[in-house]
């Protein structure tokens, strides 16, 4: 996917194809935006930060074309951060409405991954977008590193840790019965 | 909160939370169209970014261009008066003569063995210019 994303972008910035680059947006655009809500953004405010993200990304993504994506998500977080200091106001888990779409409202009739999801929400933010970046965008661990500026070998371990976790609380609750 | 699933391995986890990101809330597909209508009109206004580098190192070139040939100019100035003037040749067009130059070579320029051994000079061929007086 990361081939491919790069692709366009090389095709955008040498031949000025425009159509290129409005493919790789709509392959990113959605997720992204799931990406900001799940980090606590309302929807207009998601969408927002979406278009600001891509601007700011057009200005500087032909500079180096080695990992787009991660370039895209990092100014995504970055734009956050700034909208929540000029804000002052909390961006975790403050969205009730995501709360009860994402972990579904009836914890009794939920199914497998039902239950994963509620798991996935009493986890830390940062361990949310650990997951989210991993296992939704498909983003490697390096490119993971280079969004959070954090060393890979620390994603690796954080994303170990966190499954471990996950299955460590799965099998504490089933063994409540 | 309770549950009768059994506990997965680390793979099926990983398939599992995969999953469970598609339960989440997507976006209004009419919203996105918006912004990617406002982001290509952006760009039939503005050329990429690597366009206007390109354009920087073409400028880079050309001056690193004018500098050489200037150079190459300037050089040429500086050696062009001792290359164009030869040293036995003078501005006036006479050719200056070294002094190991008038040494005869030829059968004819050779001295007289006369003046050589005589110590006399008595040049019958041309005429006399000088003669000491005798008194």
């Amino acid at each position: 996917m990361q081939d491919h994303a790069r692709q366009l972008l090389e095709r955008y910035c040498k031949n000025s194809d425009h159509k290129a680059f409005a493919v790789f947006y709509r392959s990113q655009a959605g997720k992204l935006w799931q990406f900001l809500r799940a980090r606590g953004c309302n929807e207009d405010v998601a969408y927002d930060l979406l278009a600001e993200s891509f601007l700011k990304f057009l200005q500087v993504v032909c500079r180096d074309l080695r990992a787009p994506v991660a370039l895209l998500y990092r100014i995504a977080i970055n734009l956050h951060i700034d909208s929540y200091r000029r804000d002052k106001a909390s961006p975790v888990i403050s969205d009730g409405d995501l709360v009860n779409q994402y972990a579904g409202e009836a914890i009794a009739d939920q199914d497998e991954h039902e239950y994963v999801q509620s798991l996935i929400k009493n986890l830390p933010q940062d361990e949310q977008n650990l997951l989210f970046l991993r296992y939704w965008t498909g983003l490697t661990h390096k490119e993971i590193a280079g969004i959070l500026d954090m060393p890979e070998g620390t994603i690796r371990r954080q994303c170990a840790a966190i499954i471990k976790k996950l299955r460590q609380r799965w099998q504490e609750e089933g063994n409540d019965t | 909160m309770t549950h009768n699933f059994p506990v997965p391995d680390e793979a099926r986890m990983e398939t599992l939370i995969a999953a469970s990101y598609e339960a989440m809330p997507v976006a209004d597909r009419q919203s996105l169209m918006r912004i990617e209508e406002r982001l290509l009109h952006k760009l039939k206004t503005r050329r990429p970014e690597q366009k206007s580098n390109k354009i920087a190192w073409w400028i880079v070139l050309l001056l690193a261009a004018g500098f050489a040939t200037a150079a190459w100019w300037a050089g040429g100035q500086w050696f062009k008066e001792p290359e164009m003037i030869p040293e036995e040749i003078l501005p006036s067009g006479d050719v200056r003569v070294k002094e190991h130059d008038f040494e005869p070579s030829g059968p004819d320029l050779k001295p007289d063995k006369e003046i050589q051994e005589n110590n006399t000079y008595e040049d019958k061929k041309s005429p006399v210019i000088y003669q000491r007086e005798d008194f």
